[in-house]
């Protein structure tokens, strides 16, 4: 069989990168032109932008290699983390989600050749952003005669490779530790602290305190031109074109690609993945005593269930909170003043109450799966929307009540202006859903625009209202 | 052509117990039973998408379970709810079936030509079927499952969702292949259906053949000449929960 032959795992690969190209270009023709344009005009700057900034690179390559290989050690365990993270929410989907793997599975296909291409897909996926902002430093520094940079192309598709493998295994083991329904949820609780990881470890250098920052310069620095012996640092020396890190690089990924497509074969033949979309366990008997009451406590009690069971909200909420504490440590770090100056973390709260409401408000506002239902029966549409406030206010006040008692505990002084910068952003999170229900299509080009620009007012709602409330606090 | 003995598999509660089942070339077979009863289980692990816990499986002299791949090649999977790549045409799904089943291109190119325009798809053959109904849905899956010819076609609710004329436009083109030696075993609710297209019916409960045979020996069985199969299967499936 040629490489690229029907069958071939070249040719399987080539129909996912089909496909997913196809989804790209779903919008309308001058959509679709636009975000052409835009992208190349993006890749032009940044190609600039690489051209300008390989010089800094260059002397650092020259003048110190231990430096250059702690740097490039950093970044590419960040870039770990976010690969990692994208891997493990995409693996849950392609693994789970996918319809064709009945059809793909019932052809004469060898299963393992399937699932590794379904892995490599998976990381192109979650390689592809990250290559387009790191492709203009590697060919600005090509450009400049550093001809082994190009060995991060094959860093980069080794590490993605290598996280794709991970993540999908990571999510088998859940499957077999906690069964289908909790599978979903801890995936994406895990993708999201891997997300915060990738943070942390790019912004260690200004979030970790002078003292701490020299404490791990010490340790692991390697010698000025030396070739240091630890494994630590073969994936930078890869990176650096060193031919045996990259050639132990590429067979690690590879392997750990293949070993776990043949494991996942097995579990799929076993019928044990496949089945996150089973059935909840039956809960306790004793609801049919609800049918007694009237109509707005129906309404009410269906919207406070769904929320409950909205399977994305514990993760979401996680990562809001998680994100909170590289901002807060930034912060203190800049300012020199500690936990207590008040202005500070009026802001972060104020912005994450913004953003947990935004978290909130999807499952009610936004997810109702049978809108037609209420909408075609005999209830007045305001006694919907008054059960789904009722709920969201009474979720919100349960999560996002508690960094502000926090506050008024810690900071009593700053209180006050934390109350009512949380409770604003709270309020504009809300009237924004109500006012602007977001649409319930978002696939196509359109639809990821009018996300974007929802999402954007939506930032500058809590920056602004945080940014108000940091100012109260310091004039109070 | 299928032949299957003692079949076993269990999801911490058993779903299919020593199964047998035979079905001759040319023979339309209905699996019926109520909803649970591993009816979907069993088609799978036919199939090769459910690795059964013990049993034989045969598909025209081979043995799936040690030859899976040689298996497959003479066998289609239609599931119950078709799931097509939206962004492609049926033109280009088809394509993509025949890569898998390795089709060669030329025959696979009037194969599918043909199957487009039998179903009544061709009008359609550029649009990508994210707009499709059900139905056309439906028709492109089964288009797939026929491309590569297979000898046994192995069925779950193949009509569901279609309207009365896809349905009898479907209906004749299985009969026709089974006229040329294809076997198709399908489920079904629609006991009708079982009733009017099936040479012989087999109805399974808690994952046991509770009764197996034409229309008129179940009939037999419950003895009631004038029993529509819906009495025969309500009868025969209470028995067996009793």
């Amino acid at each position: 069989m040629s490489l690229g032959a029907p069958g071939s795992a070249l040719w399987l690969l080539r129909h996912d990168l089909r496909l997913a190209g196809r989804e790209f270009r779903s919008g309308g023709r001058r959509q679709v032109r636009a975000a052409r344009y835009v992208m190349g005009a993006a890749i032009l700057l940044l190609h600039l932008f690489g051209f300008l900034a390989a010089p800094i690179l260059a002397r650092v390559h020259d003048d110190d290699r231990g430096t250059a290989l702690l740097t490039l050690s950093v970044a590419l365990a960040g870039a770990f983390a976010l690969f990692l993270s994208k891997a493990v929410s995409e693996a849950t989907d392609a693994l789970f989600q996918r319809g064709d793997l009945d059809l793909l599975l019932s052809s004469p296909l060898p299963t393992r050749r399937v699932l590794f291409v379904r892995l490599v897909a998976v990381a192109v996926t979650a390689g592809f952003l990250p290559l387009l902002l790191v492709v203009p430093l590697v060919n600005g520094m090509v450009l400049r005669g550093y001809f082994a940079w190009a060995g991060l192309y094959a860093v980069q598709a080794s590490l993605s490779l290598l996280a794709a493998a991970l993540g999908a295994a990571l999510t088998f083991g859940l499957h077999a530790l906690l069964g289908p329904r909790w599978t979903r949820i801890a995936t994406r609780t895990l993708a999201t602290l891997f997300g915060a990881l990738t943070f942390f470890i790019i912004y260690a250098h200004s979030l970790l305190p002078a003292h701490l920052r020299a404490a791990i310069w010490a340790a692991w620095a390697p010698l000025p031109g030396a070739v240091p012996p630890g494994l630590q640092w073969w994936p930078a020396r890869a990176l650096l074109g060193d031919p045996l890190p990259l050639a132990a690089l590429a067979v690690l990924a590879v392997a750990a690609a293949v070993g776990v497509s043949t494991m996942l074969g097995r579990a799929y033949a076993a019928g044990v993945m496949g089945t996150l979309a089973s059935p909840a366990p039956a809960r306790a008997a004793g609801a049919e005593r609800h049918f007694r009451d009237g109509v707005f406590a129906a309404v009410l009690r269906k919207e406070r269930r769904l929320l409950l069971r909205h399977p994305g909200m514990l993760a979401q909420l996680v990562y809001q909170f998680v994100f909170l504490v590289p901002g807060a440590l930034a912060l203190m770090n800049i300012s020199g003043r500690g936990p207590h100056s008040g202005a500070d973390v009026v802001f972060l709260t104020a912005m994450m109450t913004g953003r947990i409401t935004k978290v909130i408000v999807a499952g009610p506002f936004e997810s109702d799966q049978a809108p037609a239902l209420a909408a075609a029966s005999p209830l007045p549409p305001r006694l919907a929307t008054a059960a789904k406030i009722i709920v969201t206010v009474t979720a919100l006040a349960l999560v996002g009540g508690l960094p502000v008692l926090g506050i008024g505990v810690v900071l009593p002084l700053a209180f006050p202006a934390a109350c009512l910068a949380c409770g604003a952003a709270a309020a504009t999170r809300l009237g924004l859903a109500i006012a602007r229900p977001r649409s319930m299509r978002r696939d196509g080009l359109h639809g990821r625009l009018r996300a974007s620009t929802d999402g954007l007012l939506g930032a500058a709602v809590d920056i602004g209202w945080g940014a108000f409330g940091a100012v109260l606090t310091a004039t109070l | 052509m299928l032949t299957v003995r003692g079949l076993c598999k269990s999801f911490g509660r058993p779903a299919v117990v020593g199964l047998d089942l035979t079905l001759a070339p040319g023979e339309i077979y209905a699996l019926l039973g109520p909803n649970g009863a591993g009816k979907t289980t069993t088609l799978r692990m036919v199939c090769g998408l459910l690795e059964p816990d013990a049993g034989r499986i045969e598909i025209a002299g081979i043995d799936a379970l040690a030859e899976p791949a040689r298996a497959k090649q003479v066998t289609a999977w239609l599931p119950d709810e078709p799931l097509l790549y939206d962004r492609l045409t049926p033109f280009e799904y088809l394509e993509f079936v025949a890569g898998l089943w390795a089709v060669p291109p030329a025959t696979a190119r009037s194969r599918a030509e043909a199957l487009l325009g039998e179903l009544g798809l061709w009008p359609h053959r550029a649009e990508t079927c994210e707009g499709f109904s059900r139905g056309m849905r439906q028709k492109t899956a089964l288009a797939g499952a026929l491309l590569h010819d297979p000898s046994l076609m192995v069925m779950d609710e193949p009509l569901s969702g279609l309207d009365a004329g896809a349905s009898r436009q479907v209906k004749d083109m299985l009969r026709t292949r089974v006229q040329t030696g294809r076997t198709v075993v399908l489920t079904t609710h629609v006991l009708e259906v079982a009733e009017r297209l099936a040479d012989r019916i087999g109805i399974l409960h808690a994952g046991r053949m509770v009764a197996e045979g034409t229309f008129t020996e179940l009939r037999g069985r419950v003895g009631a000449g004038r029993a529509t199969l819906e009495d025969v299967f309500l009868d025969l499936t209470a028995s067996a929960a009793a």
